[in-house]
């Protein structure tokens, strides 16, 4: 450990993470110019890709602020799990702040700079070692990301986002407290083990509540009810921070505060139940995204669904940890690395999304189209996205679902009864993953394939110079990340591994080989030597329209992204709740979310049926209030008497 | 053992316009028509390869990277299967790798089908992505069974293997109901009776050929070889891990000249089976299909509880 | 049975609403030209064997009557587009689609290079998710060509508009030749596999009272039914190929092109052309070939009986055709929907039961209908009808005495109308005679009708299902464009 004041490599490091963005956060918010506080994250987030190497160059590092406060030290400490979790977000918040540069959104000063602050804020969730300084550091994630997503247009969505997100935050500020009192100690290091402390029960209900309390950032039903509109309401940048790297930090101190702080056993039942509720999500998540028409809207639900698989492994863990450590371990790193993945190919595809709404001015994907033929570049990058989302080998997306799978098909070794529940996880992976492919193929086939569907789309104005890049480089991170996994998953592993205190090799849970390389390698060879030998037959090509049947095609002669997904919705039409018909000379659809129906709805009305009893108490008059005051006082000093 | 492992490969990607041929010629004699010969397919694929390609103006380079997909994921699912022996040219993440380049595949196929721009590409893709999302279960559930079942991990050569020497052993509720799983969801994933009919010409009805209309000479040879190929490799799959009991474990040469002979009688029964269900029922209805499907996904689902609970 | 009223253009409405009011179902409409002093619409009205012909004469002016009586607007279309004549509602264009100076059924010289062609109509479908499919002109299985143009939003339609025209031929104007001409070889190929029942109502009017012996009264039924059996076993058989049921779709073929023979041997043409003329046939039967029929029928009937139930016997196929596509009694009503369509939707209308015409009153004759309007109705009907048409051919066969086949047949001046039962329903032949020329004549396939009641089968049901619905109402495209 590096005390206080040492002056050394490691305290130069710090100063380069954290100063350039503070300076860059107070620049911001007071200066003009957007430029500095840009220039001054990117310096932050290169020190934060940095951040592994440098842990393997010198482990242990961690600092405590010379000065405390009246809650305690401001302590920050940097493990192996947390310095990966930084160095990858920090390339995401780097590509970000690289192609908002370039965006020509024209964000204001204050945007930039609360980019700063949001980078501080997220990075000290994951390394914070301290208690008062982690929920100071949430808190702060939550506020910046509230007032990064300020618009013109419709502010309700940031409104409800504040309010979930708080709710969710009171819960976690009940459960760190509560940890904190346990062990009468303000450093998170002191707080291993503290499910023995507190006792099984306590346990299990303080895991409960941190699901739900992260959960209300992550999306999980019933609390997803903010995330769709939000993220496609806020600003794109916003929604991609928001998207990967919050969602990074969130998980990184979920996956802490169950496995190291409260610990993994006797946590079956409590697991199983999170499962559940966690499939739920995925399913949900999912079956939203495929009917959603903004392609925001489709990645939100698909970034709900992607965190209910994060979920879903962590609590899978929870499952397996009583009997075979080696699953545990697995499946934690299937869960972690599938968080990581998804910030990469998430931030990819909002980015380019940023990008199309941009070159065409549309925002509904029944508007696009064609632009793969004007947007060659951008639309393979898509593709790689596209790809990862839909865990197509040997992408990184791939990997992760590859592990989750073999998680699932290996738990014969688990003795628990709740096995006999696993293929249906299987199962319910398996109509996810289709879900979601069918979501991403109409999401990519309606931006980028077949004939444009509107004039922006038909003419789009020139992509701006720059902003292909950090895309690209995401793009090559998916297919890095899919293709030299072993390294990144060993390192992710025992990194999980030290802070879960499990003593295994996710190796041993394997019951299958896997060599992304290889596979890559022979994918990319094969797809090679079949273009090439198909060149080499090249025969006449003859330029035509398209098959109209003997006619011409017109604008709205080409598939529709609803009536593309509408099987499907007939398919699961319980769930969807839709109903269509013509509605003032317009056919439409309509959808009811069951969420909605059955719980918001209802709760809204019992509510406001209580209030509207409770009302009748407010008379307004002075004498009424102090007869009220007189009865309270007789039944306290009353109860008081009789105690 | 690597040139064996070479030559089943080669010898699955040689065969496979051969087994379509054969279902063919095998429906049309239950039709009490002569049909067109066995090799038919091959003369298909060759003349289609020598026709120039008409292609729309408003395709991108998707459109032609699509056929290059779909055929190079055929071609490396080729590699993994084992077919007569049970080492395997590329074992890279075995099954579950299997399912994903199945979707590889579809979503090429989708893509492409969108690519078109054309209503009828639009209906093939959503109709096939209708069908996927309960395929794709019943298939990864089928292959957990086996996974569970044999003990032998998700490494197919593996399995193969280690249901081989179970011997009958290996018969159980679990076995046979994961293998019926799999037979409906080789004639659903290959665009066959009940679930799509590969020789209609009413576009209407399309869902496999729909996605490919707009494709024509080369590519359209090579879209339609890869779907032959995905029914051959499926028609493998069904043979070398439900019904495994033959084939070549150790590559000695006489083992392996029996395993021949049973993989090659094998995929005729399975090509016999699937003629006779194709002659037997007609085209379900749209949504009836996942009713269909629903069946598969529930017989798989048993199959691997079944393991559990007997 | 035919009677002719005349009455002014004010008169003419609330004549035919009363005669719709008293059970007369509308037939066919058409235009006599020039306009002016010998212009004229004509309505034909029937009800069992009593037709009615309702005409006023017209400046050009037409009357609507479709407000009053639906089906009439078709006709008003079609007279639109042909004779130029005004009405002041419904006339998009039906059967021709081009537009030029004058039009085509003009007395004076028309020039068709002035033609454009008029652009389709859009859908009135609209909404955010709502797309069209459009289908056709060109199949890609053989198939006449007719455009369809599906509006929908996913897979379920909300909308179907046909758009035919692309066969027109100009039939009826070709039609107006001296009448002592023999335009049956024209006739035969209004529509190519109704050949017989086109022929037999073009003889009719052109036999006007000329005596027509017993012998070809008695081969043209026996034509007539054969032209039905392919006919009827062309349609279920493509019932069973268009839901892939391999098996019994390649067996109806079999048993179809079986047909084709039997009527090679007894005609020399396997669709049996050339056949009917007026005044008779022109080629006997010889008693050798009628044998040959009779053993031909006994082993056809087993066959098809293999055929039929296995189609009956097939819960898939069953699943497939039971409840798809229904068009409902009162739509059928309200279309004046004929033949097996509209039986199978509980309208128990045969021509061949109501006008005994050829010889159709001394044979016994079922009728098949069907109250469920889908396509199984009309496939069950049609099966129904396969069985009645063998045992007519067999009551003819056995009818059949010696005697002549054929007499000079002269038609007189006037107007002359025929109703016959084709395939695919009643069939009209009208034609007016001036001065021994054929001044006009019109022609009301079946299907020309029918059409319409495809459009309100469709809407509904699945894009997949409609080559199935299509199929079961088994409409003609040249027949309907002329």
């Amino acid at each position: 450990m590096v005390g206080t004041g040492d002056i050394g490599l490691d305290s130069v490091y710090l100063i380069i993470l954290f100063a350039p963005a503070a300076i860059g956060m107070l620049c911001g918010l007071c200066g003009r110019s957007g430029r500095l506080p840009g220039i001054l994250c990117a310096v932050s987030c290169v020190a934060g890709i940095l951040c592994f190497p440098f842990h393997t160059f010198s482990p242990g590092l961690s600092y405590e602020l010379p000065v405390g406060s009246y809650l305690g030290a401001y302590a920050v400490s940097f493990d192996q799990l947390g310095s990966i979790f930084i160095s990858v977000s920090s390339v995401v918040f780097l590509m970000v702040m690289t192609h908002m540069s370039h965006s020509g959104h024209g964000y204001t000063p204050r945007y930039s700079g609360m980019c700063c602050a949001l980078f501080l804020a997220v990075t000290l969730c994951m390394c914070a070692d301290s208690a008062i300084l982690l929920l100071l550091a949430w808190e702060a994630v939550s506020m910046v990301t509230f007032l990064m997503a300020r618009t013109d247009g419709n502010e309700s969505a940031r409104w409800r986002f504040l309010a979930v997100t708080h709710i969710g935050g009171l819960v976690l500020m009940a459960v760190y407290g509560y940890m904190w009192a346990a062990t009468g100690s303000g450093y998170l290091h002191d707080w291993q083990g503290v499910g023995g402390i507190v006792g099984p029960t306590a346990s299990v209900i303080m895991v409960l509540l941190l699901f739900i309390g992260f959960g209300t950032k992550l999306g999980t039903v019933p609390f997803h009810a903010w995330m769709p509109d939000m993220y496609a309401a806020s600003p794109t940048h916003t929604t991609v921070l928001l998207t990967t790297v919050c969602s990074n930090a969130a998980v990184l101190m979920l996956f802490r505060a169950v496995y190291a702080y409260v610990g993994a056993d006797g946590m079956t039942d409590a697991g199983m139940v999170l499962v559940v509720l966690s499939a739920v999500t995925a399913l949900w998540g999912a079956m939203e995204s495929m009917i959603q028409t903004e392609p925001k809207r489709i990645l939100a639900y698909s970034s709900m669904e992607n965190m209910a698989l994060v979920t879903l492994c962590l609590s899978l863990g929870l499952v397996f940890s009583p009997s075979s450590p080696s699953l545990t371990a697995l499946v934690i790193l299937a869960g972690l690395l599938h968080a990581l993945n998804h910030s990469v190919f998430k931030s990819l595809m909002l980015l380019t999304v940023d990008s199309v709404e941009d070159v065409t001015g549309e925002r509904q994907i029944d508007r696009l189209g064609g632009l793969a033929k004007v947007l060659p570049a951008l639309s393979a990058v898509a593709f790689v996205g596209v790809a990862s989302l839909a865990a197509i080998p040997p992408m990184n997306g791939f990997i992760s679902e590859w592990l989750m799978l073999q998680s699932l098909i290996g738990t014969d070794a688990i003795a628990s009864d709740l096995r006999v529940a696993m293929p249906l996880l299987v199962a319910m992976m398996g109509v996810c993953g289709m879900i979601v492919a069918t979501s991403y193929a109409r999401l990519f086939g309606f931006m980028f394939l077949g004939r444009p569907r509107s004039k922006g789309a038909s003419e789009p104005r020139p992509l701006r110079k720059g902003s292909i890049g950090p895309v690209a480089v995401l793009a090559g991170m998916c297919v890095a990340m899919g293709m030299l996994s072993y390294p990144l998953m060993d390192a992710l592993s025992e990194g999980a591994c030290a802070v879960a205190g499990i003593d295994a090799s996710y190796r041993d849970g394997l019951s299958g080989s896997l060599e992304p390389l290889t596979l890559g390698i022979m994918i990319f060879g094969t797809i090679a030597v079949v273009l090439v030998a198909s060149r080499l037959f090249s025969r006449g090509r003859t330029e035509t329209d398209i098959w109209g049947c003997g006619g011409t095609l017109d604008e709205r002669m080409q598939y529709s992204s609803e009536g593309f997904s509408q099987p499907l919705v007939r398919v699961f039409h319980p769930f969807y709740g839709d109903t269509s018909g013509i509605e003032g000379g317009r056919y439409r659809t309509r959808f009811q979310e069951p969420f909605v129906k059955y719980i918001y709805i209802p709760l809204g009305s019992i509510l406001l049926r209580t209030s509207l009893q409770v009302k009748r108490l407010q008379t307004g008059n002075i004498q009424t209030y102090l007869g009220y005051i007189l009865a309270t006082l007789v039944v306290a000093l009353m109860a008081v008497r009789l105690l | 053992m690597i040139v064996v492992e070479v030559l089943q490969a080669v010898l699955l990607i040689a065969l496979a316009p051969l087994m379509s041929g054969i279902v063919s010629k095998l429906k049309a004699g239950m039709q009490n028509r002569p049909g067109a010969g066995v090799l038919q397919p091959y003369r298909d694929l060759y003349k289609l390869c020598r026709k120039g390609r008409a292609v729309s103006g408003s395709c991108s380079w998707i459109f032609h990277a699509v056929p290059v997909v779909c055929m190079a994921s055929m071609l490396i699912l080729a590699a993994m299967t084992p077919f007569v022996y049970t080492g395997v040219l590329a074992p890279y993440g075995g099954l579950v790798t299997v399912v994903y380049m199945f979707t590889m595949y579809r979503f090429a196929m989708v893509l492409g089908g969108l690519e078109g721009g054309s209503t009828f590409g639009g209906m093939g893709s959503s109709r096939e992505m209708m069908m996927s999302v309960l395929i794709e279960p019943a298939l990864l559930l089928g292959i957990a069974t086996l996974a569970v079942l044999s003990g032998a991990g998700t490494d197919m050569g593996d399995i193969s293997e280690a249901i081989a020497t179970m011997g009958v052993a290996a018969v159980g509720p679990a076995l046979i109901l994961a293998a019926c799983s799999f037979m409906i969801t080789l004639l659903a994933e290959n665009a066959r009776i009940p679930f799509d009919n590969p020789t209609t010409h009413l576009e209407l009805t399309m869902v496999h050929e729909a996605m490919i209309l707009e494709y024509s000479g080369k590519e359209l040879a090579m879209m339609e070889y890869s779907s032959m190929l995905r029914m051959t490799v499926f028609m493998a799959m069904l043979g070398s891990l439900f019904l495994p009991w033959g084939i070549s474990c150790t590559g000695e040469p006489v083992s392996l000249v029996v395993s021949l002979v049973l993989a090659l009688a094998k995929m005729l029964v399975i090509a016999f089976a699937m003629a006779l269900v194709e002659s037997v029922l007609c085209k379900s209805r749209l949504f009836k299909v996942p009713n269909l499907l629903t069946v598969s996904f529930a017989l798989s689902l048993i199959a691997m509880i079944s393991l559990y609970i007997l | 049975m035919i009677s002719q009223v005349r009455t002014d253009r004010e008169g003419f409405r609330a004549s035919a609403i009363d005669l719709d009011s008293d059970g007369y179902r509308l037939m066919d409409m058409f235009t006599e030209e020039p306009f002016g002093d010998a212009g004229a619409v004509s309505a034909l009205f029937r009800r069992g064997d009593d037709v009615v012909r309702l005409w006023y004469p017209t400046d050009g002016r037409g009357v609507t009557l479709s407000r009053d009586i639906p089906c009439a607007s078709p006709f008003e279309r079609r007279m639109a587009e042909m004779s130029g004549i005004t009405f002041d509602m419904g006339t998009d264009p039906i059967v021709y689609r081009r537009r030029g100076d004058g039009h085509p059924l003009q007395k004076t010289p028309y020039d068709r290079s002035t033609e454009v062609r008029i652009p389709l109509k859009p859908n009135s479908t609209v909404g955010d998710d709502v797309f069209e499919i459009p289908v056709g002109p060109v199949h890609a299985g053989i198939i006449e060509p007719g455009h369809f143009r599906f509006s929908v939003a996913g897979e379920p339609v909300i909308e179907l508009n046909p758009s035919l025209g692309y066969t027109h031929r100009g039939i009826e104007k070709l039609m107006e030749v001296p009448a002592g001409r023999d335009m049956s070889r024209l006739v035969e190929r209004i529509s190519g596999d109704t050949c017989v029942a086109n022929c037999i109502a073009y003889a009719e009017i052109m036999e006007s009272d000329t005596r027509i012996p017993r012998r070809a009264r008695i081969i043209r039924v026996l034509m007539a039914e054969m032209e039905r059996l392919y006919n009827h076993i062309g349609a279920v058989t493509g019932i069973c190929t268009d839901t892939a049921f391999n098996v019994p779709s390649a067996m109806g073929s079999g048993i179809q092109e079986r047909v084709f023979r039997m009527n090679m041997s007894l005609t020399r043409h396997r669709q049996l052309m050339n056949c009917v003329v007026p005044g008779g046939v022109r080629r006997d039967i010889p008693d050798s070939r009628l044998r040959e029929l009779d053993d031909f029928l006994i082993r056809l009937k087993f066959d098809l009986m293999d055929l039929t139930d296995r189609m009956m016997d097939s819960p898939a196929l069953q699943d497939r055709l039971e409840g798809t596509g229904v068009l409902t009694n009162a739509k059928a009503v309200g279309i004046g929907a004929v033949g097996p369509i509209a039986r199978a939707s509980g309208v128990r209308s045969d021509v061949r039961r109501e006008l005994d015409y050829e010889c159709y009153g001394d044979l016994g004759l079922n009728l098949c209908s069907d109250d469920r309007g889908d396509v199984n109705a009309r496939t069950m009907v049609r099966i129904g009808e396969i069985y009645e048409s063998i045992n007519l051919v067999h009551q003819c066969a056995e009818m059949l005495e010696p005697g002549e086949t054929r007499v000079r047949a002269v038609p007189s001046d006037g107007f002359h109308c025929s109703v016959v039962e084709a395939p695919r329903g009643e069939l009209v032949h009208s034609a007016v005679v001036r001065d021994g020329r054929v001044w006009r004549y019109s022609v009301r396939d079946p299907s020309f009708v029918n059409w319409f009641g495809m459009c309100h089968a469709v809407p509904g049901n699945v894009v997949p299902d409609f080559p199935l619905i299509n199929k079961s109402f088994g409409l003609s495209y040249a027949g309907n464009d002329l």
